[in-house]
């Protein structure tokens, strides 16, 4: 990256400053970061000079991508704001998006990204009015659960300009009562826009349940095929890698597992025959920021790059917006702690940060009460204030990737491509990512990532302040967001209603042509699962039912009440 | 008590109760300790009491990410009364208001493990309360 006499004039300082440390009596000064990469005190044009500028970083908004998506980014419209938001009832949940929208949250173009969460039971396909659901109705998400609930979530809201993002686990049968919701409305389905999360296959290694594996990735490959094919502007599949993060992968992990989720997803489209050029577009990474501050900036654009070159070169894609890393950045969670809860409000706003400078395109800040509940409106909208700080105050979003250049941040970035590409090697040689999560390989990184930090945490060699430094008797009592109990009661008697009112041979007749389009898909025939799921919600099935009707031909497992002994 | 001397600890969590990284923590803890783990998940209240009974535990940890200890905690402790097992100590774990821990502590619960918790104390509870 330098001339000769640049190297020359490095090589003289770096003597120099070697000769410099005689005074600090032979102390080591070097680290580690969080991932393990060990970490001069100081890094010089000598550290980079391996660097090629035109191949290994180039220029924003071209090829590999590294640097920005754009040739101009936030200069043209900042990230979109895309606060999590859902509790209690359907219109419970509307009074919080208005709150948002009215304190400024902003998508693309005028428009709002409304990120929306399901309570537990709509997150696996249980129906209120089922015993297992009692205890968390409305809990920690929204309980919405027919087409009569959409309409009390999102009447009066554009769906064909706004972005409905739809966050919840068994993805298609939500997405189906979703669609015929918009329809009876009057927009058709290619109108819509928004996001579905698609985790049938990536979200086993975060809880520990889900699809079995090949059908999960079915699953998904269906619900792919339906969106290229019916609503082509659909961001369809959100790589996890949040979730990922929380559960112990450090930043090369949480990079890794991500890419070779998307590439088991990718290769399945495109043995089913879809256009990588086509379905690319669609898919979208979760990525989490967390504590070390360069390490995970340099994470995100070694990310773009690998991703990129992969897209490129794996499947002949030509398209830029099929070469582009979508990112929606969710900040650290498991970093924010219960003690001296108000420290959270700052640490996120370092996680923001090192998002905003590794130019993400949307952004979700957790509130500092989550560790003592759901958060209020007034600690949510503080999350929204935390980016609009950001964006127009601080002046971080001036420059595109203002961090290029330095010695030490492309060093570094340099070094986690390089350990990337080494642990999907490891997983390339493992059989491929189903086979590598089948033999337990990605689970044993994840559960030895969390007892360390926390042994680090509890042997004092990682700091938490707060914690294990400069604790204090706790003062400031935060009192928990609990929504209305009578949400569960009211809940469950709607979905009774609504069963009592249905035309019950029609439901069941389309809930039949469920299980015969998963059939189907078993037999490697695609794109049948997604409209059969939108007819029955025509015909008023609700989503556990449908979830139920899956689950007759789809293997669910493992074995949600598997017994572990140690 | 097993009769080997080794405490028996059933730690518990609902399948749809998904943040389970404190859970698996706790499990890997107690094993380090010596103590016999079973780790399950439930989809009723009821089958809690039916491990509990089957394991012949000494310790129920109960893990909610949500306040659904509200409508499972009573059902595990009238089962594990009905089951002649009220020696059996139940703790709780995950996140729980601070302002809920003495109508919990009043239902039988013997300490609340919530976030930010240290885990040797839980670890050092069950050393000193088991087999007293």
């Amino acid at each position: 990256m330098f001339d000769e006499n640049t190297l020359e004039a490095a090589r003289k300082h770096q003597e120099q400053w070697d000769q410099a440390l005689a005074r600090y009596e032979g102390r080591d000064f070097s680290s580690k970061t969080n991932s393990g990469i060990p970490i001069k005190p100081v890094y010089t044009p000598l550290d980079v000079q391996d660097i090629d500028y035109e191949n290994d970083i180039g220029m924003v908004g071209a090829f590999p991508y590294m640097r920005s998506n754009y040739p101009i980014h936030y200069q043209f419209q900042p990230w979109v704001n895309q606060p999590v938001h859902g509790y209690g009832l359907p219109e419970d949940t509307r009074e919080r998006m208005d709150a948002l929208t009215k304190a400024g949250m902003e998508a693309y173009f005028g428009a709002r990204a409304y990120n929306l969460v399901w309570d537990y039971p709509g997150y696996f396909g249980i129906d209120p009015d089922d015993p297992e659901a009692e205890g968390y109705i409305g809990k920690d998400g929204v309980s919405c659960n027919t087409d009569e609930d959409f309409a009390r979530m999102l009447d009066g809201i554009d769906l064909a300009k706004n972005n409905i993002v739809l966050i919840n686990g068994d993805t298609l049968p939500m997405f189906a009562i979703y669609i015929a919701y918009a329809e009876s409305r009057g927009v058709p389905r290619s109108d819509l826009r928004g996001n579905t999360m698609n985790w049938v296959f990536t979200a086993w290694y975060a809880p520990n349940f889900m699809w079995e594996t090949e059908d999960a990735l079915k699953l998904a490959t269906d619900n792919i095929h339906f969106c290229v094919n019916q609503i082509p502007r659909w961001n369809h599949t959100n790589i996890q890698g949040h979730a990922i993060s929380e559960t112990g992968a450090d930043a090369i992990h949480q990079m890794s597992f991500c890419l070779a989720t998307a590439i088991a997803v990718a290769d399945s489209c495109k043995a089913a025959g879809l256009d990588p050029n086509a379905f690319m577009t669609g898919m979208g990474f979760q990525i989490a920021q967390c504590n070390d501050f360069f390490e995970y900036i340099c994470m995100f654009r070694a990310w773009r790059k690998l991703w990129a070159t992969i897209v490129r070169e794996r499947y002949g894609c030509t398209r830029p917006a099929a070469m582009h890393l979508r990112t929606h950045t969710n900040t650290s969670c498991f970093e924010l702690i219960k003690q001296q809860p108000l420290n959270n409000v700052i640490r996120s706003a370092y996680h923001a940060l090192g998002a905003a400078l590794s130019g993400t395109t949307a952004m979700q800040i957790p509130a500092y009460d989550e560790p003592i509940g759901i958060p209020t409106e007034e600690s949510a909208i503080l999350t929204l204030r935390t980016q609009q700080m950001l964006v127009h105050e601080t002046g971080v979003t001036r420059v595109s990737d203002p961090l290029a250049g330095s010695y030490y941040v492309e060093w570094l970035t340099h070094r986690m491509e390089e350990e990337a590409k080494k642990v999907l090697k490891e997983i390339e040689d493992a059989g491929g990512f189903v086979k590598a999560h089948k033999e337990g390989m990605l689970a044993r990184v994840l559960r030895k990532g969390c007892d360390q930090w926390r042994e680090e945490i509890e042997t004092g060699k990682r700091i938490v302040v707060g914690w294990n430094k400069y604790a204090t008797e706790e003062t400031l009592k935060v009192k928990a967001f609990r929504p209305d109990p009578e949400v569960a009661r009211v809940s469950v008697e709607r979905i009774k209603d609504y069963k009592a009112r249905r035309d019950q041979a029609k439901t069941e007749a389309a809930l039949n042509g469920v299980v015969a389009a998963c059939e189907r898909l078993k037999k490697g025939e695609w794109g049948h699962v997604m409209p059969a799921c939108i007819e029955a919600a025509k015909a008023k099935a609700t989503a556990g039912e449908i979830s139920k009707a899956l689950r007759k031909v789809m293997r669910w497992g493992p074995e949600y009440n598997v017994m572990l002994k140690y | 008590m097993a009769k080997n001397g080794k405490p028996r600890v059933l730690l518990v969590k609902h399948w749809i109760d998904i943040h389970d990284r404190g859970l698996r923590l706790i499990a890997s803890r107690c094993k380090d300790a010596g103590f016999e783990v079973v780790y399950a998940s439930y989809s009723q209240p009821e089958e809690v009491v039916k491990m509990a009974v089957q394991e012949d535990v000494d310790v129920i940890g109960m893990s909610f990410f949500t306040s659904a200890y509200e409508a499972h905690l009573p059902k595990v402790m009238d089962g594990l009364k009905e089951n002649k097992m009220e020696g059996v100590i139940v703790v709780l774990g995950g996140v729980i208001p601070d302002e809920d821990h003495d109508m919990l502590k009043a239902k039988g619960v013997k300490e609340i493990y919530g976030a930010g918790s240290d885990v040797n104390q839980f670890i050092e509870m069950i050393k000193r309360e088991v087999g007293k």
